[in-house]
């Protein structure tokens, strides 16, 4: 039966559509898996969720949460689905100067958040690369880290709280972190998150180190994560540096805090991404590795002439593959299991990972969504 | 290889996009048109845009789409708005997109680009 008319007694005309060409879009993310949405809702607040939970549990419709669409695992992608667009749930419903927190709706961009904290001297500071666009709903959700999460951490270490619904329309309000960080929204749906904030970070500088090979790299990995002025740690390597015109060797980006010459060496870091996207290298992967098993895992990356960058001083590599290399990928997720590692360390499991994922995790992840979504209408087809 | 089939969606051209931040969805963002074109969909959706060039400013990869063209192909088609055939009705007809030039009271409707 076409949802159209039920959706919009609860979202009235504007805040639904089944236009076959929007409906289009809404089928993939970043990912570039496609899918099939059978229509789009827009809410505005709480109790449009819930009357969509109650709508969508009579009649079996699945739902999709959807903040930015920048997931590149298919964590949004619809499988004959209502996709649930939190872009118009975009408040910053409180500033407290005092507490250092913010409450806000789950449609928040990042960058509009701190936009609007500058003024105050403060900042939320876990930035990922989609900071432009990226909601904080969907940052909660994957649970991502950033450029400064040598420092920072990842998303879970700043909220404080969260409203959220379930797949059966229970509301929970928590006061300390919940289920619902990290699950990419196969539980149910955030409504309101309260994170903590911090003064905005001191001026910083930036260092590019030429490694000649790569135990140098490692060695200096761990003598500079142990200054205490670090606050992010990149590295590049030979292939991607030679495509931003650097010598084909390992490179150190590092960034200080302190006074220092201000340069463009994050952007050529950011750049990463895009040199090797035009190279037709447009499948990346997350990792996170030990310390202690980053040698031998780059070792394996290197001798299969797989191109990568990353987060090196947090353990977050990201490995780039091209459309027809998906048996080097699951080698590499496997040889991350052998190592001891996390197949995913910031972009989540959405689709792409779900047969790579620890099944001590999976089995966890199992027991919490039978509790949270029995009927399985929320993000079904995702993690698990 | 046309542009937009580079795009990589990954959504960063909806930042400065002035559609996407009034209208708030996907199917309005320059991503979402890049989408279309990629699975031959036409649609009047195209002629939701300025044509002001902010999503190729945003892109990583520096891409234009190219909606200019892709809305005259699809004008060729039939496949446009009211206020679009309105408009081109009245230049050719007036030299004008508002209208009679000669009724001196303002146009009930404005049509543009």
């Amino acid at each position: 039966m076409n949802p159209e008319s039920a959706l919009a007694k609860i979202f009235g005309k504007d805040g639904v559509s089944t236009h076959k060409a929007e409906l289009l879009s809404y089928a993939t993310d970043a990912s570039q898996i496609f899918g099939t949405a059978l229509a789009v809702v827009f809410p505005k607040d709480e109790d449009h969720i819930r009357k969509l939970i109650i709508l969508a549990s009579q009649r079996n419709y699945p739902l999709v949460p959807r903040g930015g669409g920048t997931a590149l695992t298919g964590a949004v992608v619809p499988d004959n689905a209502i996709v649930v667009d939190f872009s118009r749930m975009d408040r910053i419903i409180q500033i407290n100067v005092k507490t250092k927190e913010a409450i806000l709706e789950p449609g928040v961009i990042v960058d509009d958040l701190n936009m609007e904290l500058r003024q105050f001297g403060l900042y939320f500071p876990v930035i990922p690369s989609s900071h432009e666009v990226c909601t904080l709903g969907g940052m909660v959700a994957a649970n991502a880290a950033g450029l400064h999460a040598l420092k920072y951490g990842k998303t879970e270490d700043w909220v404080n709280g969260m409203k959220t619904i379930d797949g059966t329309g229970k509301s929970y309000t928590f006061n300390e972190k919940n289920d619902f960080i990290g699950t990419e929204g196969i539980l149910g749906f955030i409504t309101e998150i309260k994170v903590k904030v911090t003064p905005l970070m001191p001026h910083t500088y930036l260092t590019l180190t030429r490694c000649k090979d790569l135990p140098q790299m490692i060695g200096d990995v761990e003598e500079l994560a142990k200054d205490s002025k670090i606050v992010s740690l990149e590295f590049l390597d030979p292939i991607t540096s030679k495509l931003l015109k650097l010598p084909e060797s390992y490179h150190l980006i590092a960034e200080f805090v302190g006074e220092g010459e201000d340069s463009d060496l994050m952007e050529l870091r950011e750049g990463a991404s895009v040199v090797l996207g035009g190279e037709g290298y447009l499948t990346t992967a997350d990792p996170k590795l030990s310390s202690d098993k980053m040698e031998e895992f780059l070792t394996w990356i290197k001798e299969n002439g797989i191109p990568c960058f990353g987060h090196i001083g947090y353990g977050i590599i990201h490995p780039r593959f091209r459309d027809d290399q998906g048996e080097l990928i699951k080698e590499m997720f496997q040889l991350v299991q052998k190592l001891g590692g996390e197949i995913s360390g910031e972009h989540g499991i959405g689709i792409i990972k779900k047969e790579y994922l620890d099944p001590d995790r999976k089995a966890e992840l199992k027991g919490l969504k039978y509790m949270y979504d029995p009927q399985g209408i929320i993000n079904p087809g995702k993690v698990i | 290889m046309e542009d937009y089939e580079k795009c990589t969606l990954c959504g960063l051209c909806k930042v400065n996009c002035p559609t996407f931040q009034v209208l708030k969805n996907e199917g309005d963002s320059p991503r979402g048109k890049a989408i279309l074109m990629k699975k031959e969909c036409d649609d009047p959706i195209f002629f939701k845009c300025n044509l002001c060039g902010a999503c190729k400013t945003s892109c990583p990869m520096g891409i234009d789409l190219g909606l200019k063209q892709h809305r005259a192909k699809l004008v060729e088609k039939d496949i446009q708005t009211d206020a679009n055939k309105k408009m081109i009705e009245n230049v050719r007809k007036y030299g004008n997109p508002f209208g009679d030039p000669d009724d001196d009271s303002d146009p009930d409707e404005l049509y543009c680009c």
